[in-house]
């Protein structure tokens, strides 16, 4: 440094160490950053919508007429991927009905189709571009994809993500999830096809066996149900196969 | 199956470095940014927005090769943001009472409080990418490469910036002591 930057540095190290700092507000910018994520969700959630309508009006204006032959947007090659979708459960709380969702994204043909398949899951979906191994979507060419969504009275929100699991290896992978209003938990989970029943113990001892259920394009099965709040440092929700 | 942020209990841990980040590095970041904004409540203001920002992108922040980069990233944007908008009261102006907040602490020189209020109000006077990069060269001590990637401009555009920016502060009223008398002060526990 010239002595005239040294200087400069000098006074600005005198300036700002000048002023008294107080402590973070670490509460507060927790909740700014939920609160600014929540928005985010709806937002993208609508322009999503918005991407949906217009592609079913591009898709309904450019379908062929009937018997001509040709071919319809949808079956070009390079129409945008789409998940299958279907709810799992559902229920009330707070006096708001809920239901979890899930999107199931096939498992990619080749190597273009995985990049392309995982760049609509990133604008479909909540974005997480360390995802299936990264934007050319390298994980999809093993495995298909399910996203879990929560729904409460209008409000939507991300539950959980992943692989589908294989078949045959009797596992069943869960997290929790917390209700967007109140303080009730769910439990949600994904068992690998050949899986006829689960258990979950709850914290306080309590088991409950929530419903499997499946959605099209995959013999993985989900479920959600609701589950008291588990205790700080839990871990995941114990919820195991029960044959 | 990987951990969700935020509304699910396996984030707990997630959640807790966050907090702990905020913690560390909130003293830092509120004088980076009385620096940039000249004003105690747009700094704390400035570092709060940026914060929510980052706990917003904590997977992708936690994961980066330098968390605090990625964070000071967000707060340039997030200053330069503002700025564009148009915010003008963020800046304190040389005429205005604000300045006048930075009065001396029990045992302060009233020299350098008086030396405090002309820096600030000089930084105030530079154009926002100057007072950028001045404010990461000089204040943070990054190098140029790493005030470029914070300021996403080219090192050229950092080195003629931060020339002229600390030009026009050297000519600024009130910036003429030698550097002799602080060699006392610290740095954020570095020496200078």
């Amino acid at each position: 440094m010239t002595p005239s930057e040294t200087d400069v540095s000098e006074l600005l190290a005198d300036t700002a160490l000048g002023i008294q700092t107080k402590h973070a507000p670490v509460e507060a910018i927790v909740a700014g950053g939920r609160r600014r994520r929540n928005r985010r969700r709806v937002t993208g959630a609508a322009a999503v919508a918005l991407a949906a309508a217009c592609t079913g009006g591009i898709l309904t204006s450019a379908l062929p007429d009937e018997g001509s032959g040709t071919a319809s947007v949808a079956a070009a090659p390079h129409a945008l991927p789409r998940p299958r979708t279907a709810v799992i459960a559902t229920g009330v709380v707070d006096g708001k009905p809920w239901t979890v969702s899930i999107d199931v994204w096939q498992r990619a043909a080749d190597t273009n189709e995985a990049a392309r398949q995982w760049k609509a899951m990133e604008k479909a979906e909540f974005p997480d571009p360390q995802r299936a191994g990264g934007p050319e979507g390298t994980q999809l060419l093993h495995a298909g994809w399910f996203f879990a969504n929560l729904k409460v009275g209008m409000r939507r929100s991300f539950v959980d993500d992943g692989a589908l699991p294989e078949a045959g290896n009797g596992k069943v992978e869960t997290s929790w999830g917390k209700f967007n209003s109140g303080p009730n938990w769910f439990a949600f989970g994904v068992a690998a096809p050949g899986v006829h029943s689960v258990t979950c113990t709850w914290d306080d001892g309590r088991k409950a066996t929530p419903q499997l259920r499946t959605v099209a394009g995959t013999d993985s099965q989900f479920f959600a149900i609701e589950a008291p709040a588990p205790q700080p440092n839990a871990g995941l929700p114990r919820c195991t196969a029960g044959d | 199956m990987r951990d969700t942020a935020g509304e699910t209990a396996g984030a707990g841990r997630d959640s807790t470095d966050f907090q702990a980040f905020v913690v560390g590095r909130w003293s830092r970041l509120m004088r980076t940014a009385y620096l940039l904004t000249g004003d105690q409540y747009a700094a704390e203001d400035l570092v709060q927005s940026c914060l929510e920002r980052a706990f917003v992108a904590w997977r992708r922040v936690s994961v980066a090769q330098d968390p605090d980069a990625y964070v000071r990233r967000i707060m340039i944007n997030t200053h330069a943001r503002r700025y564009r908008k148009g915010l003008k009261e963020y800046l304190s102006r040389s005429d205005e009472p604000a300045l006048g907040r930075d009065l001396p602490q029990r045992g302060d020189d009233m020299a350098q409080a008086v030396e405090r209020s002309d820096l600030v109000a000089a930084l105030a006077q530079l154009p926002f990418r100057q007072r950028e990069a001045v404010v990461l060269r000089y204040w943070e001590d990054l190098s140029e490469t790493q005030t470029a990637a914070a300021m996403g401009c080219s090192v050229g555009t950092v080195k003629s910036n931060a020339a002229r920016g600390i030009t026009r502060l050297r000519s600024a009223v009130g910036l003429s002591r030698t550097s002799t008398d602080t060699t006392h002060l610290t740095h954020e526990g570095r020496t200078r």
